[in-house]
């Protein structure tokens, strides 16, 4: 098959294939450098690099679409409700940084831009962006770790975790911000501390969980090793002056949770 | 594949374009849909997705032909094509106007999108002379999908809506009307979508595709994500007012924030609009 091709017309599509798959060089193009071919420099200087950086963030999404919206979701929305969605894919790909290939790359890898991204000046305009990434990396890693998740055996005394965990810190709840961006209504304000929760995986139902917890639980839960029985995990607490009666009831609290299993030693 | 149904109708029928949710819709709702509509790629990349075709009868859409790029198409991805045309018995190839791949200084470089072409006389005379070349070898006709227009592609010297009507006015080769895509390029070329349909001979429309559009940084972007706009819905009565398309399908097949409900509420919508009942 021979068919007509003018020069000009190879080189624009020569010219706008790399800028779409090349980072490096649709930086340079957005940069104003130009090709030294003559025909593909005509054509890199008619073509909107701005709009092209734009278009390779919009495949970058594409691509990443199914993969993201089903790990990440409210991150995906929020980006979206505040109008930076191709924004962020944009910056993404001139990165460097979109040439993963499972889903497993693309989450880890994107879940990692868009931290960074969280702290820019066009993710800090992205109200409750930063707690919601870190809601949706605590939900993507504790269902990875539930598939591989070994109950400790309950051979001794203490209380050993029934499941996957994670603590994190929050400025705003990231179900009251993915709410109200669903009502349009007003983003939570940011606390003026952060806020400790902790996610689980319910070993029955087999579910994420989520709560608000103190510093003192949070202590406690840290010094529940599968190694200290009740009386050793009230002893590490007691230098934050947690009274042991206080340790011994967040210990119930979080075996009646299902995150811990009380052995023979009982407060 | 001996109870698949080839898709022969004298209306208008509507289908969807395949998404991991539409086998399951089929099993529930029996009737609601007359056919899908499979991209190539992805019967490439999941052999599982031909497992629809037990379910309804389809329409084989393509991207990978590059039927507007400089560069021709390997026999791998001809013989390829072939033989899904064959097994799906699509009554057509859906493809878009448009390259997947291009020369680069080390070797080809695959796009792995599609990319709106300079619209001149050379590139009219290559789109028709490869889809004309394309139809031969497949032996299954090609009709043409107008893609969404981000930027000016250098080298254009008419707009897409001239370039299509000489597609019609100097080959056979038919149209599937993308309506939001139309309203994209509209949008983004200060264009009014009515007198931009208007221009195009809506007889050769043979497919109309309906899909959601997102804006941002002032752009109008393809959206498979989300339902199709009132003005999109109001564009394809425009041309089923005015032409008797054979198929009418909706792209919701991008994972979206939309609901079942939601597809089964622009299904009736569509099949309302082509006058045409559930089978």
């Amino acid at each position: 098959m021979s068919l007509p091709v003018a020069n000009d017309d190879a080189a624009t599509c020569a010219v706008l294939a790399r800028g779409l798959v090349d980072p490096k060089f649709a930086r340079s193009l957005l940069l104003g450098a130009l090709p030294r071919s003559a025909a593909h420099r005509r054509a890199a200087s008619q073509i909107d690099a701005e709009r092209l950086a734009l278009f390779a963030g919009f495949i970058t999404k594409v691509r990443y679409n199914s993969d993201l919206f089903e790990h990440l979701p409210g991150t995906l929305r929020l980006l979206r409700y505040y109008g930076v969605e191709l924004t962020a894919f944009r910056d993404y790909y001139l990165a460097g940084a979109s040439r993963s290939k499972s889903t497993h790359e693309k989450v880890a890898a994107a879940l990692l831009y868009f931290e960074r991204f969280a702290t820019s000046v066009a993710g800090r305009k992205v109200t409750g962006f930063a707690d919601v990434v870190a809601h949706e990396r605590v939900h993507w890693e504790l269902s990875r770790a539930l598939a591989d998740w070994r109950s400790e055996p309950a051979a001794n005394l203490a209380p050993p975790r029934k499941c996957p965990l994670r603590v994190i810190e929050t400025r705003r709840d990231p179900h009251a911000v993915l709410d109200a961006v669903v009502r349009r209504q007003r983003p939570p304000r940011a606390a003026r501390r952060p806020t400790l929760r902790l996610y689980w995986v319910d070993p029955v139902e087999r579910e994420i969980r989520c709560v608000a917890i103190d510093a003192r639980v949070n202590m406690v839960l840290e010094a529940i090793d599968g190694h200290r029985d009740l009386p050793a995990i009230a002893a590490a607490v007691r230098p934050a002056r947690i009274a042991p009666r206080t340790a011994f009831d967040v210990v119930a609290s979080l075996a009646a949770a299902g995150i811990v299993t009380i052995g023979g030693n009982r407060p | 594949v001996s109870r698949r149904k080839a898709l022969v109708s004298t209306q208008p029928q509507v289908g969807l374009a395949y998404a991991g949710y539409v086998p399951g819709l089929i099993r529930r709702r029996p009737g609601l849909i007359d056919y899908v509509e499979i991209p190539f790629e992805r019967l490439c990349h999941d052999s599982s997705t031909a497992e629809v075709l037990e379910l309804a009868p389809a329409i084989l859409h393509c991207a990978s032909l590059s039927i507007a790029g400089v560069l021709p198409v390997g026999s791998d991805i001809t013989c390829k094509v072939r033989d899904w045309a064959r097994r799906t018995c699509t009554p057509w190839i859906g493809e878009h106007l448009a390259f997947v791949r291009a020369p680069g200084e080390e070797g080809n470089v695959e796009i792995g999108y599609t990319v709106a072409p300079p619209l001149n006389g050379t590139t009219l005379a290559r789109v028709i002379g490869a889809c004309q070349h394309h139809q031969l070898e497949l032996g299954t006709r090609i009709i043409l999908e107008n893609p969404p227009q981000y930027f000016d592609t250098p080298g254009s010297t008419m707009d897409q809506m001239a370039f299509l009507a000489a597609i019609c006015r100097d080959s056979s080769i038919d149209l599937l009307l993308d309506v939001s895509h139309l309203l994209i390029t509209t949008c983004n070329t200060g264009v009014d979508p009515i007198r931009a349909l208007e221009r195009l001979p809506l007889g050769r429309v043979r497919e109309v595709h309906l899909s959601g559009i997102a804006v941002e940084q002032g752009v109008a972007w393809d959206d498979h994500g989300t339902p199709a706009s009132d003005e999109a819905f109001e564009l394809l009565r425009f041309v089923l007012e005015r032409a008797r398309p054979a198929a009418v399908t909706l792209e919701y097949n991008w994972a979206g924030s939309f609901g079942e409900d939601v597809v089964v509420r622009d299904i009736e919508r569509a099949r309302r609009m082509t006058g045409t009942v559930a089978a």
